[in-house]
């Protein structure tokens, strides 16, 4: 079953073209991840689906209902859309604790025991009174993890969720986030300028460039036979 | 022997700027506690007068921190997050009040409404000789300290942080929960500043007679009484200025959580509706009207354009306010730049101290400091005014020049360290360069602060020293209208002069600067 549906997509800042007639597809529970390099429009991608972003033209259907077309603009918080950003955004104002309450509440969910039990599942438990400024990296990233994952969204958008950990941790991370996948049925789009993050993890690929896509497929048969010279160079072929 | 004298340069300039901080910036300050403050004298407190006049004060500062903040934040929030029509001129004006000093808004204020009979009167049954009065003209007056505060920590606020929280909750919770704490710090700095700015001044409350004690101390002063008791009153509000500046810092290990970078800082464009574009733009209109408008309609009217007339009048006020003004700016940049390539950050309680102390207590410890034998070439010369503006305003030079420092990438300066230049090569070739809009910068603030000063400098300036603003003041008292009001124009003129020729500089400054 089809869970997100993204149809001709245009986003245009001023005069430059961000998003150009963008089609995606993407099936319930599946990890997509898409490829490219640096500007080529993969957070503004992201950040449509979320609607943080208005696009100028289009459409977008998540789990059947229309989220934006000429006459639909559902708003974020309505979307139940997670995203973990570049840089992990944490709020700089509260401690990891608050993170997932400041969550749960939104949701109206009674907090306590749902909040040690989020903080049990990724290891924080020990830095629930901690600010962001005294986490490490990983830890930051737990906490970004952990956050999204109270809220229970339909769609989880990772925008370069890895780049800054060390090759151990990119490791734990792919772990982590198939064990997830299993748990908690989510469909993952996972941005990235590097293809190793996505070996072993994503079903398929969509390679972008200049705010188009110009491949997609499983990722195995994108890794064996890019489509052309720039693919090839994303995979240091 | 190169790197030797290398290090002698720095450690000199280290030193020197050290030394020159405390004798400028502390010890006046310190000086009004050893002196003036008694144990003896807490019973003061039960004085039914000066608690009367303190606990004004205290009204007056905090009602215009309230009133500059229901004005200056909503102000910032529409620049800075909405699509309001002329944005982008309102952007460019809304300093302006900042630029016309309150006493000057106050002398137009009273030829419109207070004194019967100037031509502008309305003669409106109305009594401006009030508390309530001075508290809306001095808001009208530091209202832009917040919106410059707070824009700037909405302009350089991480929007992915707003976003996160957006994913969650609607617009208006997201400003409210994650918003306004992250630049809270920011709006506490501007409310202290204008808390300080408004409990120091003395011509509005003198021209409204509202007796606060600004005035109340300088009467007392004048008349050779001691002002002992008012210092001894006032110390318990110094002391928590103070502590509120020392949390705000200290909030979060000390961090700033708007840090000043180039990422992901989106230009916010929520739509308003056309009934919200008509009431915010009419509320940008009419504080603008009221701040600037009207005041300078006013004065412009009343002079009559006596402007010769007023200058061969006040030939010498003027050019003692600019000379003046501008060493004082030199001597705050001198101080200020090496104060802040140093020590960086790392002394700001300190820096920040003298922003605690009002006007007319620095006024005093200035006098209590420098009048004595070995000092006096300084106390009975112009030197004392200019010290005296370098005590009040050296932080905010300071603190202009600490951004720009950040931008500066040690490694520049490393690398230059490393290649075998001298300090001063490094001073000379890379640091005053790349600093250059930083320097201007905190010139022109450092300049725009000393024109306006009155308070301090009526306090300390020596026999016969006179200064526009203590010339427009005095003759306020003989009531000369075209005079007074044609000075004022002058005044505002001098002080907007100096930004008219920034900003048509800047632009090819900063670009010299980033190619
Ligand atoms: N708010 C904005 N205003 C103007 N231009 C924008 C804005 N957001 C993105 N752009 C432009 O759109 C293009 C795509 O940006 P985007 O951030 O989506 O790229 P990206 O693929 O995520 O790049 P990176 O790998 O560096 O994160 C870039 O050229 C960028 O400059
Ligand atoms: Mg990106």
């Amino acid at each position: 079953m089809t869970f997100l549906r993204i149809r001709n997509v245009e986003k245009s800042f001023g005069r430059k073209k961000a998003i150009s007639e963008l089609s995606l597809e993407v099936e319930q529970n599946e990890i997509i991840g898409v490829l490219g390099p640096s500007g080529c429009g993969k957070t503004t991608l992201l950040r449509i689906i979320a609607g943080l972003e208005v696009p100028d033209r289009g459409e977008i259907i998540i789990n059947g209902s229309t989220v934006y077309s000429k006459r639909t603009f559902i708003t974020p918080e309505k979307r139940n859309v997670g995203m973990v950003f570049q840089d992990f955004a944490l709020w700089p104002h509260m401690t990891v604790r608050e993170h997932i309450g400041f969550v749960l509440e939104s949701r109206k969910i009674k907090k306590d025991e749902k909040i040690s039990e989020i903080l049990r599942l990724l290891y924080l438990g020990s830095l629930a009174g901690s600010y962001p400024e005294q986490l490490s990296g990983g830890e930051k990233q737990r906490v970004a993890i952990a956050r999204v994952l109270a809220q229970e969204p339909r769609i989880l958008l990772l925008d370069e969720p890895a780049s800054n950990l060390d090759q151990i941790l990119k490791r734990e991370f792919k772990d982590e986030l198939l064990r997830l996948r299993e748990v908690l049925k989510v469909t993952v789009v996972y941005v990235t300028h590097n293809y190793l993050e996505l070996l072993g993890l994503a079903d398929k690929i969509t390679v972008m460039k200049d705010g188009r896509i110009i491949q997609e497929g499983k990722t195995d048969e994108v890794y064996e036979n890019p489509g052309n010279g720039f693919v090839a160079s994303l995979f240091n072929k | 022997m190169s790197l030797r004298f290398h290090a002698d340069l720095r450690l000199l300039l280290k030193i020197l700027t050290l030394f020159l901080f405390i004798v400028v910036a502390i010890v006046p300050l310190l000086c009004i506690l050893s002196s003036d403050f008694s144990l003896e004298l807490i019973p003061t407190f039960l004085d039914e007068r000066l608690l009367f006049i303190f606990l004004r004060t205290i009204l007056l500062g905090v009602s215009t921190v309230a009133m500059s903040l229901l004005i200056g934040v909503p102000l910032a929030f529409l620049l800075e997050y909405t699509v309001l029509p002329f944005r982008s001129f309102l952007e460019k004006v809304y300093i302006l009040p900042l630029l016309i000093p309150p006493y000057i808004s106050a002398i137009a204020w009273l030829e419109f409404l207070g004194k019967k009979g100037d031509i502008t009167n309305l003669n409106l049954p109305l009594d401006i000789y009030n508390l309530p009065s001075a508290i809306v003209i001095l808001s009208l007056s530091f209202f832009p300290i917040v919106t410059l505060l707070t824009s700037f920590a909405l302009k350089n606020i991480d929007s992915r942080l707003e976003d996160a929280a957006r994913l969650l909750y609607p617009q208006k919770e997201v400003i409210r929960r994650i918003t306004l704490p992250l630049i809270m710090p920011h709006i506490i700095i501007s409310s202290v500043f204008v808390f300080v700015f408004s409990i120091s001044e003395l011509g509005v409350p003198a021209l409204l007679m509202v007796n606060v004690f600004t005035p109340e101390i300088f009467a007392q002063f004048s008349a050779f009484f001691d002002t002992s008791k008012a210092v001894t009153l006032s110390l318990p509000l110094i002391i928590l200025i103070f502590i509120i500046i020392l949390l705000n810092r200290s909030f979060l290990g000390g961090k700033s959580f708007i840090t000043i970078s180039s990422f992901s800082k989106r230009k916010k464009s929520i739509e308003l509706s056309r009934t919200q574009s008509l009431v915010a733009l009419s509320f940008a209109s009419l504080i603008l009207v009221l701040s600037v408008g009207i005041p300078i309609s006013v004065l412009l009217i009343e002079s009559r354009l006596q402007f010769s007339i007023a200058l061969s009048e006040a030939y010498t006020p003027l050019l003692n306010t600019i000379k003046m003004a501008s060493m004082g700016a030199t001597l705050m940049v001198a101080i200020g730049f090496f104060l802040a390539y140093f020590y960086r950050s790392r002394f700001d309680p300190i820096i920040l101290f003298p922003i605690a102390i009002p006007s007319m207590m620095a006024g005093i410890g200035l006098i209590k400091f420098f009048n004595i034998e070995f000092l006096s070439f300084i106390y009975n010369s112009f030197l004392i005014v200019i010290v005296g503006y370098a005590t009040r305003f050296l932080p905010f030079v300071t603190k202009t020049l600490h951004p720009f420092f950040e931008q500066i990438h040690p490694s520049i300066e490393e690398s230059a360290l490393l290649s075998g230049a001298s300090f001063w090569r490094i001073l000379h070739r890379i640091l005053f360069p790349l600093m250059k809009p930083g320097i201007i910068s905190a010139w022109i603030v450092g300049f725009i602060l000393s024109v306006h000063e009155l308070s301090t400098t009526i306090l300390v300036s020596p026999a016969g020293l006179q200064t526009l603003p203590i010339r427009i003041y005095s003759l306020m008292h003989y009531g000369a209208p075209e005079m007074v009001s044609s000075l004022s124009l002058i005044l505002i003129a001098v002080i907007i002069a100096p930004v008219i020729l920034f900003l048509l500089i800047k632009k090819s400054l900063f670009r010299a600067v980033t190619a």
